[in-house]
């Protein structure tokens, strides 16, 4: 009977061994397995050690001492087993915590890791790019920079080239003209036009016949200035040959050419005006290289002469027509100063001291109003020396 | 007899005073201009001749040129002329021009003649393509001489400055 019980318990301790092994893992089950056997073993030492004691007086006590120990048996069994599976429950739930909480940890510090990974990838990536963004930015503008910085210096270069030939050039420029201004730069000189040659056409011969007028009535007019004019004179037409119907002024009642009048005359200042029968009737390209062309004549033939290229003169409001125009007279006396500033020649402007509001030659002033309406009257002719007297002589 | 004395020297002093008085260039009205500008039988005073003929002819803005201004003009050297008168226009555009000469000599005759040939010569060929008027007018003059005196009209009125050169030359 008491193998029965005992039988039984240990089915039913097997039994809820087995299903607390089925709720664990496999682990667990094995543990439970193995303290099932220590209890059978035990009971089964247990068994044997009541078999083997003969010495036993009586069989109640025997028996009552069997059950007893029996019972203290299986109590402390049960105790133990119950200490077992509640130690082996909490070393589970304990393990599974730990193994959780290790799996949790571990998931955690994988994320965390995979997070880190993936921060500290994208944060590499993101540098990388952005390195790679900087550094191609880097080379790109280190590129632009440079070939802007070699665009700049070889500009600058090309520039302070430019600037130096051009300061050299208006440096050697200025010298000729402080040099040549030592004798021709307006000063207060009474004496400035005693040595001066006025070379023009029909305007200037207006010029000319107003100063002799005044010299005749004992006024002083422009020293003792002289003039080489000739109606119809032009840069173009003086380049010709001297002849019968040649363009040329008369020095002492012979033609002379410009070059030759000048250096017969002895002046050593020359007040060309001439232009007036040039940008009217020749080409463009013409005339500017028939102004130069003459003027080259002249300064090879007199070296020590001072240029004095005078603006042509305005026309009169009406008499415009065609070519013959202040636009194309204001035209020519911007390629005159221009001549001057490259050369080094004294520009003078007669035009603007002539003309009224609008740009024409001051009805006053002119002489052939109903004719051509470029000439001088003796109002003109005097505000035109006047001008020249104020400016040079400072009278 | 004192009478008669006394008489005779107040009518020798009023004819003293008479002659005193008179201008000697005064030109009477009788064409006494003969008189006036031809101080000796030999000599015409050119500057007078030539102011009676701008009185008497109308010309734009002429221009009084002196002895001179010959040379520079019209190439007239002073030794070639023993007289002169000249006047142009002023306005530097138009050719009016009157030129009268008295050589120093005969030598010096054809030598002015020159020169007033070429002062017209250039002033048609100023002209001739600039102003055709003008050019035409130059081609009508010519210069003119007669003894020793020698001139040039360039002028539309040259014959009525020929007439006033004709009484005193």
């Amino acid at each position: 009977m008491k193998k029965t019980l005992a039988a039984a318990v240990a089915f039913l301790m097997l039994v809820c061994f087995a299903g607390g092994c089925l709720r664990d893992d496999a682990a667990l089950s094995t543990q439970a397995r193995t303290a099932a056997e220590q209890v059978t073993q035990t009971l089964a030492e247990s068994e044997s050690e009541t078999t083997a004691a003969p010495e036993k007086t009586t069989a109640e006590k025997t028996t009552a001492e069997k059950t007893t120990a029996e019972k203290t048996t299986a109590e402390k069994t049960t105790a133990e087993k119950t200490t077992a599976e509640k130690t082996t429950a909490e070393k589970t739930t304990a393990e599974k915590t730990t193994a959780e909480k290790t799996t949790a940890e571990k998931a955690t510090t994988e994320k965390t890791t995979a997070e880190k990974t993936t921060t500290e990838k994208t944060t590499v990536e993101k540098t990388t790019a952005e390195k790679t963004t900087v550094e191609k930015t880097t080379t790109e503008k280190t590129t632009a920079e440079k070939a802007t910085a070699e665009k700049t210096t070889a500009e600058k270069t090309t520039a302070e080239k430019t600037t130096v030939e051009k300061t050299t050039r208006r440096s050697l420029i200025d010298q000729l003209r402080d040099l040549r201004n030592q004798y021709t730069e307006p000063k207060p000189d009474p004496a400035f036009f005693d040595d001066v040659v006025f070379v023009g056409d029909s305007v200037t011969q207006g010029l000319r016949g107003y100063v002799t007028g005044q010299r005749n009535k004992g006024k002083a007019c422009l020293g003792s200035a002289q003039f080489l004019c000739c109606g119809s004179m032009s840069y173009t037409n003086a380049l010709a040959k001297v002849g019968a119907g040649s363009m040329h002024p008369t020095y002492k009642g012979k033609k002379v050419t410009i070059e030759d009048g000048v250096k017969q005359c002895g002046a050593k200042k020359v007040f060309i005006m001439l232009g007036m029968n040039d940008f009217s009737a020749y080409s463009e390209k013409a005339w500017k290289q028939n102004v130069l062309t003459l003027l080259d004549r002249i300064t090879e033939k007199n070296p020590d002469v001072s240029i004095y290229l005078e603006s042509v003169t305005p026309i009169i409001s009406g008499m415009e027509h065609g070519r013959f125009s202040n636009e194309n007279i204001q035209k020519f006396n911007a390629y005159i100063q221009q001549v001057c500033d490259d050369r080094g020649y004294t520009y003078v402007d007669v035009y603007h001291v002539l003309a009224d509001d609008t740009g024409h030659l001051k009805k006053s002033y002119c002489g052939d109003p109903s004719a051509m309406g470029i000439h001088m009257s003796g109002a003109g002719s005097a505000a035109w020396a006047q001008y020249l007297q104020t400016t040079f002589c400072g009278e | 007899m004192k009478k008669t004395i006394v008489g005779l020297l107040i009518a020798a002093l009023l004819f003293c005073a008479a002659g005193c008085g008179a201008d000697p260039g005064a030109q009477p009205a009788d064409g006494g201009a003969e008189t006036a500008a031809q101080p000796s039988a030999d000599a015409v005073v050119l500057g007078s001749v030539m102011q009676e003929m701008l009185d008497t002819v109308t010309l734009p803005e002429m221009m009084t040129l002196t002895q001179d201004d010959l040379l520079d003009y019209f190439g007239l050297e002073p030794q070639w002329c023993a007289d002169s008168a000249a006047c142009i226009n002023a306005n530097g555009f138009e050719k009016d021009e009157i030129i009268l000469v008295r050589a120093a000599d005969k030598q010096s005759v054809p030598q002015i003649q020159s020169c007033l040939e070429t002062v017209l010569e250039n002033a048609a060929a100023e002209m001739q393509d600039y102003l055709p008027q003008q050019y035409a007018m130059i081609r009508g003059c010519k210069v003119e001489s007669r003894d020793l005196y020698v001139w040039l009209f360039i002028s539309d009125s040259a014959d009525p400055l020929r007439a006033v050169l004709d009484k005193y030359v």
